[in-house]
């Protein structure tokens, strides 16, 4: 019998997963109410969309964590997760959303509370955090140096993870994705209102290619367009990847062709090259709850 | 006897300066040619995105390294021409 939903949480996150049998567990130990802070049950719902994995997850499995969970398996999976990227949107019921569209990512303690506290503070926020790949080096780089699954195991419990899971910044590495800056391109986990969503129409569909190509780079840049909207980046927060297969992130020998095969299908779609977020970010300090405004 | 490219070397190099220019927001295109990607702004991951939308552009295909061994416009666009890729 299906556990009753608790009543509207503050925020949604969707999760997708595909053959995560081992980082999808992890990825909502990360999420719990036993690991995330000032996130009690009730705070956040969960909905995990599995796209076609061949032992997809289920709720019972999950059962111990004390999560609002849902999890979905999509009838018909694509190579691309954006189906259902925004299978999961149409069910979420909070106000607020984030999507992590690649669902092995352990989130620091303080994610879901700092992304709630900073969209608070603009009514049209795109609250964004930043990218880690656990480990030495971005994982394209480290796998090529030996850097597996048993080793990101030991890094793991190096840090006591999940109870030294503060200490994660000690075992990431951060993903700079614009040179000199510490901007982001994406966001591994992207909270916005529900109406910033809707207005986006989610994730764009046109991109099918295996693991979604540049889709999470396009809603992101198009989220940046919207007027009145503001971005916000969450600092002292962040996801980090665990080494899975990754299309991109554990592109280990084809990084390159990878990138070119990302780009063109961006440029089909839009008919111009990726650019990079206009705006200008405004920053959200997770321990002091200070945000510091461009300019300021 | 061995026919050109279609493609010129002057149809790739504005082709590349106004892609440049629009990926950095360049406010103008003007002597950008002769600088090296990394000084203009661009990364090499944008650098080798650039190379696989030019390759669909135009129906050729850059080897990975080549933008990195000569890494302008006008590098690139002459180590193509010396593949024969392009026409002078």
């Amino acid at each position: 019998m299906p556990r009753p939903r608790v009543a509207v949480p503050e925020i949604s996150l969707v999760v997708v997963t595909y053959e995560m049998e081992r980082e999808l567990p992890r990825t909502l130990v990360s999420l719990s109410p036993d690991c995330q802070k000032h996130c009690p049950v009730g705070r956040c719902e969960v909905i995990v969309v599995d796209n076609g994995s061949s032992r997809p997850p289920r709720e019972a499995d999950f059962a111990g964590l004390g999560l609002d969970l849902r999890v979905e398996t999509m009838a018909r999976p694509s190579s691309s997760p954006v189906p259902a990227v925004n299978h999961g949107l149409s069910l979420a019921r909070a106000g607020l959303i984030g999507v992590m569209i690649d669902g092995a990512r352990l989130a620091s303690p303080g994610l879901l509370d700092a992304c709630i506290r900073a969209a608070a503070r603009h009514p049209r926020a795109i609250v964004a955090t930043p990218n880690y790949h656990l480990g030495p080096a971005p994982q394209y780089v480290s796998m090529h140096h030996g850097y597996d699954r048993a080793e990101e195991d030991r890094l793991l419990a190096s840090i006591d993870w999940p109870g030294g899971a503060d200490r994660l910044f000690e075992i990431g590495t951060r993903i700079v994705q614009v040179p000199g800056e510490d901007n982001l391109r994406e966001s591994n986990a992207l909270v916005m209102p529900k109406a910033l969503w809707e207005e986006l129409g989610g994730y764009d569909a046109g991109f099918t290619s295996h693991g979604g190509g540049a889709a999470n780079i396009d809603i992101f840049e198009r989220a940046c367009a919207l007027p009145g909207t503001q971005l916000i980046l969450i600092e002292g927060e962040a996801t980090f990847h665990q080494v899975h297969g990754g299309v991109v992130s554990n592109a280990a020998g084809e990084i390159g062709a990878t990138l070119k095969a990302v780009g063109a299908e961006y440029h089909r779609l839009r008919g111009r090259p990726m650019v990079r977020p206009r705006q200008t970010a405004w920053r959200f300090d997770s321990a002091s709850g200070v945000l510091h405004r461009s300019g300021n | 006897m061995s026919e050109e490219p279609d493609i010129t070397r002057a149809l790739v190099r504005d082709w590349m300066a106004n892609y440049i220019g629009q990926v950095l927001n360049l406010e103008s295109r003007e002597g950008i040619a002769d600088h090296p990607f990394s000084e203009l702004g661009m990364d090499s991951a944008e650098v080798v995105i650039m190379t696989g939308v030019m390759e669909e552009e135009f129906g050729f295909e850059i080897d990975a390294e080549l933008p990195f061994t000569t890494p302008t416009i006008n590098g690139l666009v002459d180590a193509l021409v010396e593949q024969k890729l392009l026409s002078t």
